[in-house]
């Protein structure tokens, strides 16, 4: 008989579930055969081999991200209602009672710009993460800076459940110069943020930015204890070539 | 909630919206979690943000829970779909080989050591579908019946593969031991 034919004995005389009948004809089996033996030797030596444990925090770092974010602003959506709807009328009410002026295009502009500012806030607050995602294409696209926009992708950076949004977050970011508030969570999130992928996308976010303190920073964090190797690896990198290119820190 | 609460009676305060039942479920389950994760992918650092993938695929999608379900297994069923998702999204991503901490090994110790690390990196050069049932059963100690149940294969099924799986690993082990059999591991007579 082949090996194949005492495959089920074998798989059950491994987990110890086997009956005695299908433990004798495995055991039986393997006395004879070299092969199956050597595979019950490394499953014995598998069941030999140490095992690993997670970060001691990783407990509280889940329970911070399910803990209840800030409540979405309700009045988020009728604000976008309203501003439509404040939009067509003047659209219909000026195209029939006035002629256009450099001021009224002016302003439709910037209420254009209001509602979409609008819209990316509220996005950014849904429970969607693709929805989130949305909100910082919107907010990527938004011509200008405004502060407003600005502190909402810095929470989600700081606090959304999803690498994916943290990633676009710290990636719409870079277009904005980053206040010192928004800056000082960055350096804090590299502290908290379990993903490497984040940590090195908010790590060439900070080093974008003009800080002056940015460079000594960057270098404390390389050599923190029990930072992520990839992580490690990538700001030695980072570092190297911005000494190259003339140490724009200093 | 209370500590001595069944994971399901856990999961079913879950459902009824009480986050830090999950938070509970967290505790108990995610060390077992991670080492599948670090089993799976080599890498410590990506295995605790499956593990916490996992628990928030269970707050957001808690309705496709069923109370007579077993907690164990719809837990492991999110995270085989957690990993064939990162799969397919990160294929450009090299596993990192995994760091063990322990103290400077000597004698048999290191022999060992040096098996295990040899054993290890066979497991890893086994295909993923082979991989994980060896995986599920062997470290994690589900029973075949539940292996069949998270893969939808009959449990005879799952025992052939996992007798097939186990001869592949041998198989590569050989060729990165260069020695043929484990003599040196003191396996069965």
């Amino acid at each position: 008989m082949t090996c194949s034919e005492f495959a089920v004995d074998i798989a059950d005389t491994l987990a110890g579930t086997a009956t005695a009948a299908a433990r004798a004809r495995a055991e039986a089996h393997m006395a004879g055969c070299a092969s199956c033996r050597a595979n019950a030797a490394l499953w014995d030596a598998m069941g030999e081999m140490p095992e690993a444990t997670p970060s001691a925090d990783l407990p509280a770092r889940f329970e911070r991200r399910i803990a209840p974010r800030p409540s979405a602003p309700r009045w988020a959506w009728g604000a976008v209602a309203a501003a439509v709807l404040v939009g067509v009328l003047s659209f219909v009410a000026g195209r029939y009672t006035a002629p256009r002026t450099e001021a009224d295009i002016a302003s439709l502009r910037g209420e254009v710009r209001n509602l979409r500012e609008v819209v990316a806030l509220s996005l950014l607050d849904q429970q969607s993460a693709s929805e989130r995602l949305r909100g910082i294409r919107y907010s990527a696209a938004l011509e200008g800076t405004d502060p407003e926009v600005v502190d909402a992708l810095s929470r989600t950076l700081s606090n959304d459940s999803s690498v994916d949004v943290r990633l676009a977050a710290a990636e719409a970011l870079r277009r904005f110069p980053l206040p010192a508030a928004a800056r000082e969570s960055a350096w804090k999130l590299l502290e908290q943020d379990d993903s490497p992928l984040v940590q090195i996308a908010v790590i060439d976010l900070l080093a974008a930015g003009k800080d002056p303190s940015a460079r000594a920073r960057l270098e404390k964090l390389r050599d923190r204890a029990g930072l992520d190797a990839n992580v490690r690896d990538y700001l030695q990198a980072l570092l190297s070539n911005q000494r190259k290119k003339g140490n724009q820190y200093q | 909630m209370l500590l001595s609460d069944t994971d399901e009676q856990l999961m079913a305060a879950v459902q009824g919206g009480d986050n830090p039942a999950l938070g509970e479920l967290f505790r108990r389950h995610h060390a077992a979690l991670y080492r599948y994760f670090l089993r799976m992918s080599g890498s410590a650092a990506l295995s605790e943000d499956l593990a916490q993938d996992v628990f928030l695929r269970m707050l957001r999608k808690s309705e496709t829970w069923q109370r007579e379900a077993r907690f164990s297994s719809w837990m492991y069923r999110i995270a085989h779909n957690a990993f064939i998702d990162h799969t397919r999204k990160s294929k450009w991503e090299t596993a990192m080989p995994e760091k063990w901490d322990m103290a400077a090994p000597a004698g048999r110790q290191l022999e060992q050591d040096q098996e295990h690390a040899m054993l290890h990196q066979a497991l890893m050069a086994l295909p993923a579908d082979k991989r994980e049932l060896l995986v599920l059963s062997r470290f994690q100690g589900l029973k075949y019946e539940q292996i069949g149940e998270l893969l939808g294969v009959e449990t005879n099924t799952v025992k052939v593969r996992v007798f097939r799986a186990l001869g592949q690993l041998r198989e590569i082990y050989e060729r990165i031991s260069g020695e043929p059999g484990l003599a040196a591991m003191g396996g069965r007579s």
